[in-house]
């Protein structure tokens, strides 16, 4: 017992539509009951019929229901192949395979059968699934290509955050400067809403001055650096300090590191995939490319 | 094939209405992947198993 079905666009296969669905073995009725979107009016009607017609309607629910044109044979009307192909023929002309973008197997086929597909999607960097279904128990497979990338959305946005403390752009300086040039004569409302960001660059500053330019790069510096951005919080307010502040003393310890990629970011631009380029060139890779 | 999305500003279509809780996960350009793919499905045992997941294809466009 053994099926095909497929669905394919068919530029080849001539006098089909667009997509085909081709079995080998007539489709049984208990099948299309189990499957929900073969409605059970539609079988009762077919009930007297063969069950090709019945699957032939249900492919036509199909092109009424959804925007999927396409068509249905078995092995009666095969010839519509133009030539006598069966399921083991299919698989072992050469290009047999190269239409489609995905593949789905049902196991248990057959050991060459799947030999076919595992090597030629390995080769052409196309996704395979494998499915086993056994009643209640499955196991599923997804055979993919040496290379794929995987694009992390949604990072943690502490592992990415860069306040460019250590390298600010002359705008962004300058606008700090402007923006807390006269910090002790402000009231408590204009020094309680200066943008922490702003905070630590007027410090650091202060911070550069005093200690010959350097910027605070061990432990025991971000500490002291800590406490003297904690020395410019007001205290004599009704809060008893500044929320700002409070988050400038909070940022320093983790936003005070040069913004260096991961290693793991780095090994992805100089892996072999990366570099030498392909006919089946993925977008990553030119990105990878052109990072160099 | 994939009809072209058009600016948001001529609202969605009727296409994008269809399918817009999965246009929500994986954008316009997952579904012209999914509607792209050429699909072979090599069914095998009762076929029970192939069909449905053949059905979960369909509902969410696959075309050909």
């Amino acid at each position: 017992m053994r099926r095909l079905l497929c669905t394919q666009s068919t530029d080849k296969y001539q006098g089909l539509d667009s997509s085909q669905f081709w079995t080998h073995l007539l489709l049984q009725r208990q099948i299309l009951v189990s499957t929900s979107f073969w409605k059970t009016r539609t079988l009762a009607r077919q009930e007297q019929k063969d069950a090709v017609d019945c699957c032939k309607n249900s492919i036509l629910m199909f092109k009424v229901t959804t925007s999927t044109r396409s068509a249905f044979m078995s092995d009666n009307n095969v010839s519509m192949l133009n030539s006598k192909q069966s399921f083991e023929t299919f698989f072992s002309r050469a290009d047999a395979l190269n239409k489609f973008t995905l593949i789905i197997v049902v196991l248990p086929v057959s050991p060459d059968i799947l030999n076919t597909i595992s090597e030629h999607t390995l080769q052409q960097n196309k996704a395979a699934f494998y499915v086993h279904s056994i009643g209640f128990y499955s196991h599923f497979t997804l055979q993919i290509s040496k290379a794929f990338p995987i694009v992390d959305t949604h990072p943690d946005p502490v592992s990415t955050q860069d306040l460019r403390l250590l390298n600010p752009w002359p705008e962004l300086l300058s606008y700090a400067q402007e923006k807390t040039q006269n910090l002790q004569d402000m009231d408590a409302e204009q020094h309680g809403h200066v943008p922490y960001v702003l905070l630590l660059f007027h410090h650091l500053e202060e911070w550069k001055h005093r200690n010959g330019g350097k910027v605070p790069d061990n432990y025991k510096e971000k500490a002291a650096f800590r406490d003297l951005v904690k020395q410019g919080m007001r205290t004599n307010n009704a809060e008893g300090g500044e929320e700002n502040h409070e988050e400038a003393v909070a940022a320093v310890l983790k936003s005070l590191n040069p913004a260096v990629p991961s290693s793991s970011a780095k090994e992805v631009l100089t892996a072999p995939e990366s570099v030498e380029l392909t006919q089946q060139v993925q977008s990553y890779q030119i990105f990878c490319l052109h990072s160099h | 094939m994939a009809e072209p999305i058009p600016p948001p500003l001529t609202g969605p279509t009727s296409k994008e209405k269809k399918y817009d809780r999965q246009l929500r996960l994986w954008a316009a350009s997952g579904q012209a992947a999914l509607e792209d793919a050429h699909l072979l499905l090599v069914n095998s045992g009762s076929g029970v198993v192939g069909i449905e997941t053949l059905k979960n294809l369909v509902l969410p466009g696959i075309t050909t």
